[in-house]
């Protein structure tokens, strides 16, 4: 018995893989109810009844071909790190496509359990599936599962355990198609597998032996470009793929479509046919997908809700936030004259409240209560369905800019954090689509940036002043997203996108997505937030400041029309966006900003800090997506896009 | 019985059925429609377009897709719409 075991997650996008994956090991992959949101694949453990088991979550996709870096990644994975067993998640309320998928994994002949999905939300749909007549037909076992309730679960883990325990290697040198009982292809297809086969096997081509014959040979017929470029590289690999080529020349007269339809179409018909004897729609309802989408998807009113939905959660955080700030500010306040009687020099006071107190409370007083309301909002935006529906009202906007509609999903991601959103961008096709959405994603304010202008511009100038500088951020984005098309032009790809119907959210599920998000802020965020300020006091009184000043004052205080501080703290806002805000106030020695700044400094300040530059977190990101050349690009262009804009704002808002 | 006419996803109506017969794009792209679950021979009923050249969705194998404009007016349909009489 083994003790140490691989256990893949695989299927189609948005079925629920991340969800098992979080409850099985505790950990917090993006999940939320859109197509394509894992899109590098996490590891994790699980120990069960004594044994140690590393559970993997792969990117979501619909079939192994290599036309996507996620379909190459889960294939090498399957077929390189040999994963004892395959859990299929597949979505119960999807039947038919997401076998289409099982069927390429049955072709691979990899030990394989099936997660049938969601069927809570089958059955809401009206759909019935037999179960025991699936396990029959597929030969593997079936297991329902709810993911977000964690029922079955047990079961599928032991189920899973149990075709590990059992499993028996396959005779690759002794294959016939004939014995297969569900995979049944056209006759002329079963013919040339068979063909293709026996000349690997004459060549002795190793390839069979990582991945099955069955599959290799359909890849071939296919013209699989990744497999054709492994075969090739075989000792014998050139020869054998000459024959094959010389005999498919048979199977090409036959028919007059490209070979790979033939494949994928016979693919889709034993889907079918699997479908057909499991599934039966005890009644069709009118769901309440359809009727939500007659106004959100609505040629008009479509865009209106868009808008009202976006005015609504603007208010709402907004409101929620002014509030909860003030009363925490009035709470906190009490605390400096602590400090301040304690019998110590005045220089260790300053230390202690400027340095250690006053960063945490502006942390807690201004950051906090903006967040809290937001990330709700943002949970209750992803795990609805509501942003696939942004992603086709915005299709034809977006391909102005080189990009399809579902690009925007990870760059309105970047209003969170722009971190997953510049590594969300990996969904996109081609390294054009990612660098323009990456650079879009990095232009988008982040829950920190928002927190800025909504407790500065928001509160002191009123929310109308800070929606404008939204809606100008909007026009930033797009005019840069415009310019950085005509840079690396190019024709978007066309969207093609699972609509996912609307789910409810589970409670409990959220309210952890945004425990996790807030424990990630005051983790990650106040230590550096504390260690700053401490840092930034220090210098202070190594009278280094006048320095740095001096270098940045052309730009800072002649063109922007700013306090001389403000490019102190621009600089520590690399850090972390919030550290601008906190310092700007710590430094000043107030909390009240109408102290330090006036109203038109206000706005410059917000549009600058929004723009000026990726904080270290998401350029590290950036690397890791795009390369350092482009972020470096990317780097520069945030720089001159807020001098710039700033500076043009400090001019022409004469009459604020 | 009415005469069924080859026409594309573009000229379809809403809340209308085809017919796949023919998909006039690219390798790759057709291959991904494939693999979508649109190949020769399925039906698929056009739920609603986007305005201008929005994208359509569709019902197909009781799940919905949505397809870019471009990509739409490439996928040829049987049905008994008829040329011309968009929506
Ligand atoms: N009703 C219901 N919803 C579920 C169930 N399992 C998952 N979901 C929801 O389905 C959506 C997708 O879940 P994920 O786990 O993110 O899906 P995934 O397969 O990892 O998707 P990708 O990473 O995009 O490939 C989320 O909104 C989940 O809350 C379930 O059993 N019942
Ligand atoms: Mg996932």
């Amino acid at each position: 018995m083994k003790k140490e075991i691989i256990i893949a997650l695989a299927g189609n996008a948005n079925v629920g893989k991340s969800v098992i994956f979080n409850q099985l090991t505790g950990l917090t992959q993006i999940i939320g109810n859109w197509p394509g949101k894992t899109v590098e694949r996490a590891e994790g453990v699980l120990r069960f009844k004594g044994r140690t088991i590393k559970i993997v979550d792969l990117p979501g996709i619909y079939s192994l071909s290599a036309y996507s870096q996620e379909e190459i990644v889960s294939r090498e994975f399957i077929a390189f790190e040999k994963p004892d067993v395959v859990i299929n998640v597949v979505d119960a309320s999807n039947l038919e496509r997401n076998l289409f998928f099982t069927v390429q994994l049955l072709e691979l002949h990899v030990p394989m359990v099936m997660a049938l999905n969601q069927v809570d939300y089958a059955i809401k749909k009206g759909i019935d599936i037999d179960v025991k007549k699936l396990e029959e037909l597929l030969s593997i076992p079936v297991v329902e599962t709810v993911a977000t309730k964690g029922k079955g679960l047990q079961e599928l883990i032991n189920k899973a355990l149990e075709v590990v325990d059992s499993h028996k290697e396959v005779d690759v040198k002794k294959y016939d198609i004939k014995e297969e009982k569900v995979l049944k292809y056209r006759n002329e297809v079963s013919e040339y597998v068979m063909k293709i086969y026996n000349i690997l096997l004459k060549h002795n081509v190793d390839l069979i032996n990582l991945f099955h014959p069955l599959w290799i040979s359909l890849k071939l017929i296919e013209d699989d470009s990744d497999i054709v470029e492994k075969l090739k590289k075989e000792p014998n690999g050139e020869k054998a793929y000459e024959e094959i080529q010389k005999e498919l020349e048979g199977l090409k007269v036959k028919t007059d479509s490209p070979l790979a339809t033939l494949v994928t179409a016979d693919r889709y018909d034993i889907a079918s046919f699997i479908a057909s004897q499991t599934v039966s729609e005890i009644h069709h309802r009118i769901t309440w997908t359809d009727l939500i989408d007659n106004v959100a998807l609505h040629k008009i009113w479509g865009y209106i809700s868009m808008f009202i939905i976006v005015f609504i959660s603007f208010y709402g955080i907004f409101k929620f936030g002014e509030y909860f700030s003030g009363v925490l500010e009035d709470f906190f306040d009490g605390f400096k004259p602590l400090v301040y009687n304690l019998n110590i020099p005045n220089m260790y006071k300053d230390f202690l409240w400027n340095g250690l107190a006053e960063g945490i409370i502006s942390a807690i007083t201004i950051v906090l209560p903006y967040i809290f309301p937001f990330y709700v909002f943002l949970s209750i935006l992803e795990n609805t369905g509501y942003l696939a529906r942004i992603a086709f009202l915005m299709d034809e906007v977006m391909h102005k800019v080189g990009l399809h509609g579902k690009a925007l999903i990870p760059v309105l991601m970047g209003f969170g954090c722009n971190v997953p959103a510049v590594l969300g961008t990996k969904i996109l096709e081609t390294d054009r689509e990612i660098f323009i959405a990456s650079f879009m994603s990095t232009l988008v304010p982040c829950s920190a940036r928002i927190v800025i202008i909504l407790g500065t511009i928001g509160v002191f100038m009123g929310p109308q002043y800070a929606l404008a500088v939204f809606a100008l951020d909007v026009l930033v984005v797009y005019i840069a997203a415009y310019f950085a098309n005509k840079i690396a032009p190019g024709k978007p790809y066309d969207l093609i996108m699972e609509l996912p119907g609307y789910r409810m959210p589970d409670l409990k599920l959220t309210l952890k997505q945004i425990w996790f998000r807030i424990k990630d802020f005051l983790h990650v965020a106040l230590p550096i937030i504390v260690v700053g300020s401490l840092i930034l006091e220090i210098l202070k009184y190594s009278g280094i400041f006048k320095y740095v000043t001096y270098v940045m004052d052309p730009i800072v205080v002649k063109w922007l029309g700013l306090p001389s501080i403000v490019g102190i703290v621009l600089i520590f806002g690399i850090l972390r966006k919030e550290l601008t805000l906190i310092m700007l106030l710590t430094l000043s020695g107030t909390s009240h900003i109408t102290q330090i700044l006036t109203p038109r400094q206000m706005i410059v300040f917000g549009v600058v800090t929004m723009l000026y530059i990726p904080c270290i977190a998401t350029i590290a990101a950036l690397k890791r997506t795009i390369g350092w050349r482009k972020t470096w690009w990317v780097v520069f262009a945030n720089i001159f896009i807020a001098i710039l804009i700033g500076g043009i704002l400090n001019r022409i808002l004469t009459f604020i | 019985m009415e005469e069924n006419t080859i026409i594309n996803l573009i000229e379809l109506r809403e809340n209308h059925e085809g017919e796949i017969v023919l998909i006039k794009a690219g390798r790759t792209a057709t291959q991904r429609l494939n693999e979508m679950g649109l190949v020769q021979g399925t039906k698929v009923k056009l739920v609603r377009k986007g305005p201008l050249r929005g994208p359509v969705e569709l019902e197909v194998r009781n799940s919905h897709l949505v397809i870019g404009y471009g990509l739409a007016s490439k996928i040829y349909v049987k049905s008994s719409d008829r040329k011309g009489d968009m929506r």
